[in-house]
């Protein structure tokens, strides 16, 4: 078989995670007291592939780009990175998409500024831009287009954008202009260097392709966009859309077909869906949700908001009635990534105004406990992210979020600490870097890993890694929690004995760190 | 949807495309034409008003380039 364009990406992201997205995150870090080919088993095991080396599952952002494609007429299709070769010997348009290219996304950045160590996602996508066939392809004249989430990171990465001869890097939703580029690639006319797709050029609900091949664990999105405004969020700078259900069907045949039995809503707060304004529609959730266990055994939200936990739950009944179609003999659980951001009101204020709505956002810790308790109750694990270094962030900021975080003590999840990345309204903002952590970040950090290390074993055990068939992986996640362990208690010795100024005074600036260093600053 | 096409030539910089923005502000889609030698300069010239920008849609274009590859 032979293609005109080939859309690949590298491991970490061409792979099921074994089926949990959530280790996908592991990607994210470096390998840490085990080999990185043990790391990458954990986070990226290679995936199914059928005889041409198409994965049985893709990204999902990755099939709507080869759907748009297919549908325009052109021959195209995703192909696992370690069956390229004899693809790129014709193909004229190499396509890659990435969540974070160069590890410049949190939690990436704070990994890797924290361990002084390549996050794994980023050495593997390096690895696969320079193996032989690609280079040798390029030298014949392919051409390549970068694109997806990440895309924005092309920018601070011109080095990259050189070494490996990109021709047009698109940032935003490609699916109105992936066509048109395709046909100027393979005709030989002028490409443009970069292209940003503005909120007035993204595409409709019908011009929308639906994917044609299975997502990686079903993923499947049910609407774009979001009403919150939050400043630090690219997602809410795009107008709302939200799929029909009878949309969202037809792409949850597409993964049933293929044999997955998983699937996971994505949208930036799933409670959201069918909305008017910011009032959650009961009935378009119970018929969404209802719909999907139709088709598949077990469904997990990619994110909710906790402010729309709290106000469907107190109002409707809402988590109560979605749980109760949602568990079965087959689900005991729910997964889901929630943005607790910050725990000061004077902060939320600045940067994220309507995320308490309908509550005041004075009420912003409030709803965040009582959010946590409902979600606890109902047996929804949620992996909960901070941004420290927001812009106009004070001690006092930090003070109130540490006395949050000990609010939650008692309620099952993970905690993990982001750097801000300046994205959104906030994108022309300067990076967090380590130089700029203060004693009051060092403490929440130190807060959020004991949280999270009490509770992974149980959500490890008695949740996500279940029964025999899971025993090895669970078997390596708890040599590693334990590990991690040890490790920060030697760190918080270390940080006893010297306070993190006297850290950072005795520190070097690692040589691994230099590049990223470089890079933030530039 | 109001577009605005600039070129910018040998020894121009961003401040021609800032200063065209001023004073058509309601542009919503932009395309930029830069004198280059190779396609990544032109990125480099413009990499402020990229990375600042969110709500409009842009193309750039490398004029006259040498293919690197």
């Amino acid at each position: 078989m032979k293609l005109d364009i080939v859309i690949t990406s590298d491991r970490t992201m061409i792979t099921n995670h074994h089926g949990r997205e959530f280790l996908g995150f592991v990607a994210t870090g470096p390998p840490i007291g085990m080999p990185e080919r043990l790391w990458m088993w954990i986070c990226a095991p290679k995936p199914k592939v059928d005889k041409w080396g198409k994965p049985v599952e893709a990204p999902y952002g990755l099939r709507k780009i080869e759907a748009a494609l297919v549908n325009a007429g052109f021959n195209a299709a995703i192909i696992d990175p370690d069956h390229l070769g004899p693809y790129l010997k014709h193909a004229k348009v190499l396509m890659v998409g990435h969540h974070d290219y160069f590890a410049m996304a949190s939690p990436s950045i704070e990994w890797w500024l924290m361990t002084g160590s390549e996050p794994v996602n980023r050495r593997s996508f390096l690895r696969l831009m320079r193996r032989p066939e690609i280079r040798e392809a390029k030298k014949r004249g392919l051409k390549i287009i970068a694109g997806g989430p990440a895309a924005w990171q092309w920018l601070w990465n011109l080095e990259y954008w050189r070494e490996f001869g990109i021709d047009t890097v698109v940032d935003g939703e490609a699916e109105k202009v992936v066509a048109e580029l395709a046909a100027k690639a393979l005709n030989g006319e002028e490409l443009p260097l970069y292209v940003y797709v503005g909120p007035d050029d993204v595409p409709s609900l019908e011009e929308i392709p639906e994917i044609r091949g299975a997502s990686v664990n079903g993923l499947v999105e049910i609407m774009r966009g979001c009403p919150r405004g939050c400043k630090f969020c690219p997602v809410t700078l795009r107008p709302l859309r939200y799929y029909p259900l009878d949309k969202i069907e037809r792409e949850l045949r597409v993964n049933a077909s293929a044999g997955l039995d998983r699937c996971i809503l994505h949208s930036e707060d799933v409670l959201m869906y069918g909305a008017r304004g910011l009032e959650p529609n009961p009935d378009a959730l119970l018929k969404l949700h209802a719909l999907v266990k139709k088709y598949f055994k077990t469904l997990a939200w990619s994110h909710v908001t906790l402010a729309e936990v709290k106000y469907a739950q107190e109002k409707y009944k809402l988590i109560t009635r979605l749980t109760e179609i949602v568990y079965d003999e087959h689900q005991q659980y729910l997964g889901v990534q929630i943005g607790l951001e910050t725990g000061s009101v004077n902060l939320a204020r600045k940067i994220m105004p309507a995320k308490a709505v309908p509550y005041p956002i004075e009420m912003w810790p409030q709803v965040v406990e009582d959010a946590m308790a409902v979600l606890h109750e109902h047996r929804i694990v949620p992996a909960l992210t901070l941004i420290l270094g927001l812009p106009e962030e004070t001690e006092g900021d930090l003070v109130q979020t540490a006395e949050l975080l000990d609010r939650l003590k008692n309620y099952r999840c993970l905690i993990v600490p982001m750097f801000f990345v300046p994205l959104g309204v906030l994108r022309d903002r300067g990076w967090f870097l380590k130089e700029h952590l203060k004693e009051g970040h060092v403490e929440i950090m130190r807060k959020c890993l004991w949280h999270s290390l009490r509770w992974a074993e149980d959500i490890v055990s008695s949740f996500y890694l279940k029964g025999a068939r899971n025993a090895p992986l669970r078997w390596a996640l708890k040599l590693f929690i334990a590990y991690v362990k040890k490790k920060a208690k030697e760190v918080e010795k270390w940080l006893e004995e010297t306070g993190w100024e006297g850290v950072k005074r005795a520190e070097t600036e690692s040589a691994a760190l230099q590049p990223l260093a470089r890079v933030c600053r530039a | 949807m109001s577009e605005l096409v600039i070129e910018l030539g040998e020894g121009e910089g961003v401040e021609k495309v800032e200063e065209a923005l001023r004073s058509k502000p309601l542009v919503r889609r932009l395309v930029i034409r830069v004198a280059a030698n190779d396609r990544v300069s032109p990125i480099e010239l413009l990499k402020g008003l990229l990375v600042g920008n969110i709500s409009r849609t842009i193309m750039v274009y490398a004029k006259g380039e040498r293919d690197e590859a």
